[in-house]
């Protein structure tokens, strides 16, 4: 499933726009205020029963998707070399000149 | 805006100087900020993090002003004027903008930070264009990143762990 620091935010998210304490969640759910502090401290990584209970409780559901898992191409890194190479103030510079490029181009 | 129809392009050094002028305290966050230390995805606008008090806002909001700040819309591209004052900056947590300077993102508290003061402590200074800048690490945008977990975020998030791991020893 997700990550612990993806799950606590998530949690913590859905808690406080319920308005409930970790203490009511926790009852709500059937289960101790500790579990819902350690899941939004990103101590534990919930199973998705436990997680699907205590989003429900919030009034929240959890649906899962599949999307293409995102990936790093070499040649992704190597920029990060190149990029590195300039100066500061080339870096931000390029993406300015990439930005100007991008607004002033028209298709015809 | 004074071209009015007319985005512009992102322009960081219009942006940290208007900013540096004006004395204003912030972060630079977001994939602008993660450039400065290699990232090689271009972005389209510049997110920065203000300190939230009444006088940096003042600042702030004399700075944007003078960047001609309208808010960002879809399918408004000039933007949507405001009263670009101090009190109305301090009455949401985010302000999407367009300026003269590109689009700026005004995020008083980044997903997975408490803002300014929490994000400053650990932050890259870095002279531009003639004015020192304060900038968040690496590690600072990916936690803010998986914090917000959305598609970009998540790619981003990959690039930015792969920056991570091949980072030489400092």
């Amino acid at each position: 499933m997700a990550s612990p620091r993806q799950t606590a935010a998530l949690l913590l998210r859905a808690r406080r726009a319920a308005g409930l304490s970790q203490r009511e969640l926790a009852r709500r759910a059937g289960t101790a205020q500790s579990v819902v502090a350690r899941i939004e401290l990103a101590d534990v990584s919930p199973t998705w029963d436990t997680f699907e209970r205590l989003l429900l409780a919030t009034g929240q559901q959890l649906r899962a998707n599949l999307e293409p898992a995102p990936v790093v191409d070499s040649h992704m890194l190597d920029d990060v070399v190149r990029i590195r190479a300039l100066t500061p103030e080339s870096r931000l510079q390029e993406v300015a000149n990439l930005s100007r490029f991008i607004l002033g181009a028209r298709r015809v | 805006m004074s071209d009015a129809g007319a985005p512009r392009a992102l322009d960081p050094a219009l942006l940290v100087r208007t900013l540096a002028h004006h004395e204003v305290r912030y972060v630079l966050v977001g994939a602008l900020a993660a450039r400065l230390d290699g990232f090689p995805r271009v972005t389209a606008d510049a997110d920065i993090t203000p300190a939230r008090d009444p006088e940096n806002l003042v600042k702030l909001a004399a700075a944007l002003r003078r960047l001609d700040a309208r808010v960002f819309t879809e399918g408004v591209p000039e933007g949507l004027a405001f009263d670009c004052s101090a009190t109305t900056l301090a009455r949401a947590e985010v302000w999407n903008l367009v300026t003269s300077a590109g689009r700026v993102d005004v995020i008083f508290a980044p997903t997975g930070t408490h803002g300014y003061e929490e994000l400053v402590t650990d932050a890259v200074r870095y002279e531009v264009f003639g004015v020192e800048i304060a900038v968040a690490p690496l590690e600072r945008i990916l936690q803010m990143k998986e914090a917000a977990d959305r598609a970009q975020d998540r790619q981003d998030a990959v690039l930015l762990r792969a920056m991570l791991d091949a980072r030489p020893e400092r």
